[in-house]
This record gives C-alpha cells, structure tokens and sequence, in this order.
C-alpha cells in the first residue's frame, strides 16, 4: 500500500500539503508584499501554468501583474498576449513602464489560441505569457489541453498565466496556482483558491488604484437612489472628483443639470 | 592510460527486478525443464534459505511468494549493450566483456568529467538511475581492472590503483579465481598451493608456461602492464532497441512509467555518446495474449532528456486504453538526428535567448499570418483613437522615450475598446450593468478639425457596480451621449 502511495507522491503533480516549496523553483515577484507572501514561491512562478479567475472587466485583473510584467521587461525578455480581449493601449502600457518593442500581441482564432500559447511557453525566450481564455466558448480548455500547456511551460520555464471564467474555478485543474479575483469597495480582492504547500485559501485585498479612486460611492448611492434627491446628489460629485490628489475646480461642462 | 571496469555481478537477477521498485523474493532458474534450478537468488530469497543449485521445487517449500524467472542468456547479452551504449556518454571507448561487464578507457576524458572521483560518482549515480548495481575497478591496465571489481564483488576490499609501476605489489594478494581461467587449471594450481597472483609470479617463467600453457604467463604479464593489451573497442549502433520484461502483469498504465524512465534514461546515455537525439521514439508494449500495442512519441525538435521525453510519454500513456494487461516494454528508435545541447552554462547565453525570441514570433507569424503576430505602438497624438498603431514584428520600431508617458499624469487604461460603445441612459446618468459612479475627471480631449475627425469629449474614470473601472466619456458635439472607451484593467 505505501508503495503505491509513493509512486503518486513521484509524480509531479500531486505534492503534499504542507511540503517546503522546492528551491529549484523560481519565480517573479508580483510587486505586493502581501501576496508574495502567500505564494509559496514568493512570486508568479515560472515554468508553470498560473489561473486568474474573473468575471469583470477592469477591476484591476491586469494590473495585478503589472509589477511582474515590468521586471520582465526591464529584464529584457518579452511578452506575449495572446488573444487580449481589448486593444492595450500603448501609452497605459508604457506608463507602467513596459517596453513597448518587447510586447507582442497574437491575434488567432481559438484552435490556433492554444497553439500560439503553447509554442510561446515552450520557446522559453519570452518572459511571461498571458492567454486569455474567457472568449473561448466554443473549444474548452478542457483538463488535457491545460495540462499540456503546463507541461509546456515547465519544459520552457516561462510564466504563463491564463484569465479564465470563474466556473472554470469549479473545475479541476493542472495549475499548481490558481487565483479569482474580484473587485471589492475600490480594491481588488484576491482570493488564492489553490496553491502549492497549503490547503487553505486566503484572501487578500490589493489597492490597485490611486487612494483617491478607492472610495467606492456606490455604497452610499444604494440609499441615495431611493431618495429623490438622488440625482442631485450625484451630480454634486462630480466636479469634486480630481485625477490626482489635489481637487481641480469646477467646471461648468461637467453636466447640465 | 586509466580504465575503468565495471562488472554486473548477478546480472540475470538484475534484469528481472530493475523492472519495478517493489522488491520480492526472486530466483532465476536454469538447467532443463523437467528440473530446473536455481541459478541466483536475490537478498530476501537468501533470507529464506534458497541459495543456488538448489532444486527449484525445494526453494519453493522455504518461501511460497517467491517470482520464479527462468534465465534467458540473450536479455543478459542484450542488457550488457545497452549499457555499454549508455556508457558511450563518458568515454568513447568502451569496450565490452562478454555478458559480464564493460571496460571504458577513461584517460581522455577524465578532464571533461572533473576528475576521477567526478567521474566515478556520475557513474554511481547513473548506474543506479538505469536500475544496476555495479562494482567498479580502476587500475592503468585493463585487465588488473576488471580483477579489481571482480574482488570487489566478492567483497575484498579494493583501492583504485592509478600507477602502473604499483600494479604487482597491489594485485599480489588477489586469488586465482578472479581470473576466467578453466576451471581444471585453477583447482590444479589450488591443489599445488598456488592460490595467489604473487604465489604465480614466484614460479619460473618457462616452466609455468610449459606446465599451465603459456596463455595464463601472457595474462600475467598483461596484468602487471609489461604486455600490451589491445582491446577492440564497441562500435555504437545506428539505431536503438532497449526491452524490459516484468514478470508479472502490469495493469495500469502510469506504472509503466517508472520502467520507462530507466530505459529512456538508457537511452539517454546512449544518444549523450552519439551526439544526437530523437524526433519519433516508439514504445511497443506487450501485452498478454500475444497482443501487442503502440504509443509513438514524436517532437518537434531533436530532444534526448529523460524527463522531458518521460513527461510526453506520461500524457500518452494517460490516455493510452490498454487491450490487455502489460508484460513486456520496449523502445525503439529507428532515426537518430544530430543534436546540438545548449551549453549548461551558469549564465544564460544573451544571444541565443535573442534568437528564440525571433524564432518563436516568425513561427508564429508562420502561422497565423504576419498581421495577426503585431506589437503596438505609442503615436503622439491626444486622441486615443488615434494614439496607438499596430506595427508588424519584423517592421521597423521608431523608440519613444519611456519618460515621455511616465510624465503623462492623466490616467489612461490599460485596455482600449476597438471603437467608443455608447451607453444606456437613466436620468442623464450612463449605466454600464447599473449605475456608474465617477470616480475622477473630466478631462478634456478635443479637436481634430485637420484630418476631418474632430472630438470634443469629457473624459471620466467611472466604477460601476460590479466594481469595474471604466473609463468613459461624455460627446459634448451630441450632448447627453455617453461612450465607454476602455478598461482600468
């Protein structure tokens, strides 16, 4: 019986809770001292598959990496995005300090996705490889096709993270990391639902945005809305609402009333 | 000149039992059939009380559980290539001794290897890696060598020994028997009192020779290094074909695995020596019943790693149905492929990195078409529509600054939409999955009278209330219309 049971613990993919993370791996620091800290390897690890879980659209989902994806690029590796759901924009990116030469952006259709992905992983010259799954509706990425991927990236040693749904978190996956992430009152909460040496989940909450943005108003509207006043209110906002820290006059355009 | 011997002491029991980890009682069989016996006994049939020559049928009285194998004398002659094939990767000259062990002539590359303890450890190692137990002797001359790990076997205790004017007084000791001489001239000299090499030597040379033959006075001279002693070194083959038998059926198919990666590390060795490596590697597991089944491995670029071939085999094997349970796992390789190995440097080579990268966006591009493989880039321009361009990877890049947009203090999204997408109203107010509430602006973007797409428009960073940033705009050409232009992702 034990031996059985040390032929599983050989394979890669099954570790034990609670085992100290393999010094051999790497990985890329995320930027977040708290979530550094929750990851067994202190970082994105490289030659794996990582899951970022989300249903929304710009709650922070990207820029959870963007600490990681500037070292890459200052490191002098690129970056490949394969199938972005939106045009990044390049002065967003440059801002964030991203070599713009250095990243490149793959445009296919969903069989070829899963082939651009694998081939940019396994190259091992590219940095970090980000997929985005969530369009692909037509071909799941089933279990095999993750699996492949992340044997792909660990033959590579390339990080490659994938955004995915988040039923995919019902599902079982090769990922050794696997995150969702959701917005929450201006941060961006980030849930660690698999990881390597630990059995709990945690949570965390990250400020991906300016202190100023984070006040969620939406709290406080729930009862405005009801009031008749409600409008009003709102609009008094609005010109009260600076970019950067110090507040900016009024200006009559803001909305008619 | 500085060899090196290894001897497969029990080779037939090794065989047998380097297919699995688990460890039984195990006895390898010979004689005829209709009484067999035992040949060898492994650790716990020892244990038991079997010992060779025993009749089989009484060795089963001591231990009922015990794996019976019968010896088959050309797996110990086909194992004893492949390890001499593996071995090719530390030395170019092996030379084989016949179903018993290998010689490898490791002079040349004992700098390559870092030295003699180096080179002895990975041959340790490696030994174990296939499944062997070895027994190593090193002595300046080929022949002290393979007595060295004979006695060694038989458990004397034995230094390498690499000076050859200490050969005489270090093999003095050693027993006649070592020596694969007949078994009619060894008890003659025993009955003699001669049992030692230094008992031989002692004797006049020309009544030794006259009484024993002179072959046996040429193998001492051999021994102490006074004659030469040519050795036909082993050519390695064109192609390759390593087999396991079980013993016993193997049901599922991951436990092939561990079976499989000492073959494939084997195999290794074996294409480390050739300096190539494999595109199409095929396993033919047989099955019982006289079934048969095939799982071919192939990659896209030569590759000889254990671990990666062994990690393509796990996802074959994962899906792999097998028709029967499995008695038998070879592989074959008919093609081999020169293979140039990235050098194992501490530091990573920047330029070969670079050539990757190239190699990865024009395989890309290959395939999908040079448009769809794009970088983008930074145009200097207020309109957003019109602040980016896509630029192919092999086109030329016009570098911007990076301070340029570090100094940009305006928020812009990391995500553009294609095209502006107009909103829903409620009360003047945009939705987007409920109401939005703004966040910070508005920021004036306007005019554009020259190329005949003017704007004028208020931008907004918005949350609506699945908490996602948006950025957004108000027409003030189409007052009251609101646009979503892209993601705070």
């Amino acid at each position: 019986m034990n031996t059985s049971i040390d032929t599983l613990l050989q394979r890669p993919d099954i570790w034990r809770i609670g085992q100290l993370p393999s010094t051999t791996r790497t990985a890329i620091s995320t930027g977040y001292t708290a979530l550094d800290q929750a990851l067994p390897d202190h970082g994105w690890e490289q030659g794996a598959l990582t899951e970022v879980l989300s249903n929304e659209q710009g709650i922070g989902e990207l820029s959870l990496l963007m600490p990681a994806l500037r070292q890459v690029s200052q490191s002098g590796k690129g970056i490949v995005l394969v199938a972005p759901p939106f045009i990044p924009f390049p002065q967003a990116w440059a801002a964030q300090g991203i070599n713009l030469q250095q990243l490149v952006m793959v445009r296919a259709r969903e069989n070829d996705q899963l082939w651009a992905m694998e081939q940019a992983v396994r190259a091992g010259s590219c940095g970090m490889i980000i997929g985005w799954a969530a369009n692909q509706r037509g071909l799941g990425l089933n279990y095999q096709a993750l699996r492949r991927l992340h044997v792909a990236a660990a033959a590579g040693g390339s990080t490659l993270i994938l955004y995915r749904p988040l039923r995919a978190a019902d599902e079982a996956s090769p990922a050794p990391t696997r995150v969702t992430v959701c917005a929450h009152s201006g941060y961006l909460q980030v849930r660690l639902i698999k990881r390597r040496a630990s059995l709990m989940s945690t949570e965390l909450r990250l400020p991906i945005y300016p202190a100023h943005w984070a006040r969620s108003r939406n709290e406080t509207s729930e009862t405005d809305r009801t009031d008749s006043n409600a409008l009003a209110a709102h609009q008094a906002k609005f010109n009260l609402l600076p970019f950067s820290g110090t507040p900016r006059p009024l200006q009559r355009h803001a909305l008619r009333g | 000149m500085l060899w090196i011997a290894l001897t497969l002491p029990e080779l037939s029991l090794q065989i047998a039992e380097r297919g699995s980890a688990a460890s039984q009682p195990l006895v390898i069989t010979s004689g005829p059939d209709t009484r067999p016996t035992v040949f060898a006994a492994n650790q716990s049939a020892r244990l038991a009380g079997i010992h060779s020559g025993m009749a089989i049928a009484s060795a089963r009285t001591l231990a009922n559980d015990i794996r019976v194998v019968q010896r088959q004398t050309e797996f110990e002659h086909d194992a004893v290539h492949n390890f001499a094939c593996w071995a090719s990767q530390f030395t170019p000259n092996v030379t084989l001794k016949q179903d018993e062990g290998l010689l490898l002539e490791v002079e040349s590359t004992l700098r390559l290897h870092g030295g003699l303890g180096a080179l002895l450890n990975k041959l340790k190692m490696g030994t174990d890696q296939l499944g062997y137990h070895v027994e190593c002797g090193v002595a300046p001359t080929p022949l002290p060598a393979w007595l060295f790990a004979k006695a060694r076997e038989q458990g004397l205790r034995i230094r390498a020994c690499t000076n050859v004017n200490e050969l005489e007084t270090r093999t003095a000791q050693l027993p006649l028997t070592l020596f694969d001489w007949p078994q009619e001239t060894l008890r003659k000299l025993s009955a003699l009192g001669i049992t030692r090499i230094a008992d031989c030597l002692a004797l006049p040379a020309d009544g030794f020779s006259k009484r024993f033959g002179p072959d046996l006075w040429l193998d001492l001279q051999r021994l102490l290094g006074r004659l030469p002693d040519p050795r036909a070194y082993f050519v390695l083959p064109e192609t390759y074909l390593a087999r396991t038998e079980f013993g016993f059926e193997v049901n599922d198919a991951m436990a092939l695995l561990f079976p499989l990666q000492r073959l494939l590390s084997e195999m290794e060795g074996f294409l480390r020596g050739r300096g190539a490596g494999v595109v199409e590697c095929r396993l033919l597991l047989e099955h019982s019943g006289k079934q048969s089944s095939t799982i071919t491995i192939r990659v896209a670029k030569p590759e000889r790693n254990t671990d990666r071939l062994i990690r393509l085999a796990r996802e074959h094997l994962n899906k792999a149905q097998l028709p029967a349970t499995v008695l038998a796992l070879s592989i074959q390789v008919d093609r081999l492929l020169p293979l140039i190995e990235t050098s194992a440097s501490w530091l990573p080579d920047p330029r070969q990195q670079a050539d990757s990268w190239y190699q990865l966006l024009d395989k890309l591009s290959a395939r999908l078409g040079s448009d769809n493989v794009y970088r983008l880039q930074a145009v200097d321009e207020h309109r957003p529509e019109q602040a980016w361009k896509s630029v192919g990877v092999s086109d030329k890049w016009k570098t911007i600054s990076q301070n340029h947009y570090a100094q940009t203090t305006r928020p812009r999204p990391l995500f553009l939409l294609p095209s502006p997408r107009k909103l829903l109203l409620d009360d003047d107010m945009p939705l987007c999955h409920g109401r939005i509430d703004l966040l910070a602006g508005p920021e004036r973007i306007e005019t554009g009278w020259w190329d005949g797409q003017p704007v004028m428009r208020d931008y907004y960073v918005g949350r609506n209330p699945y908490g996602e940033t948006l950025w957004l705009y108000r027409d003030l050409h189409a007052a009251g219309n609101w646009h979503l232009h892209g993601y705070f992702a």
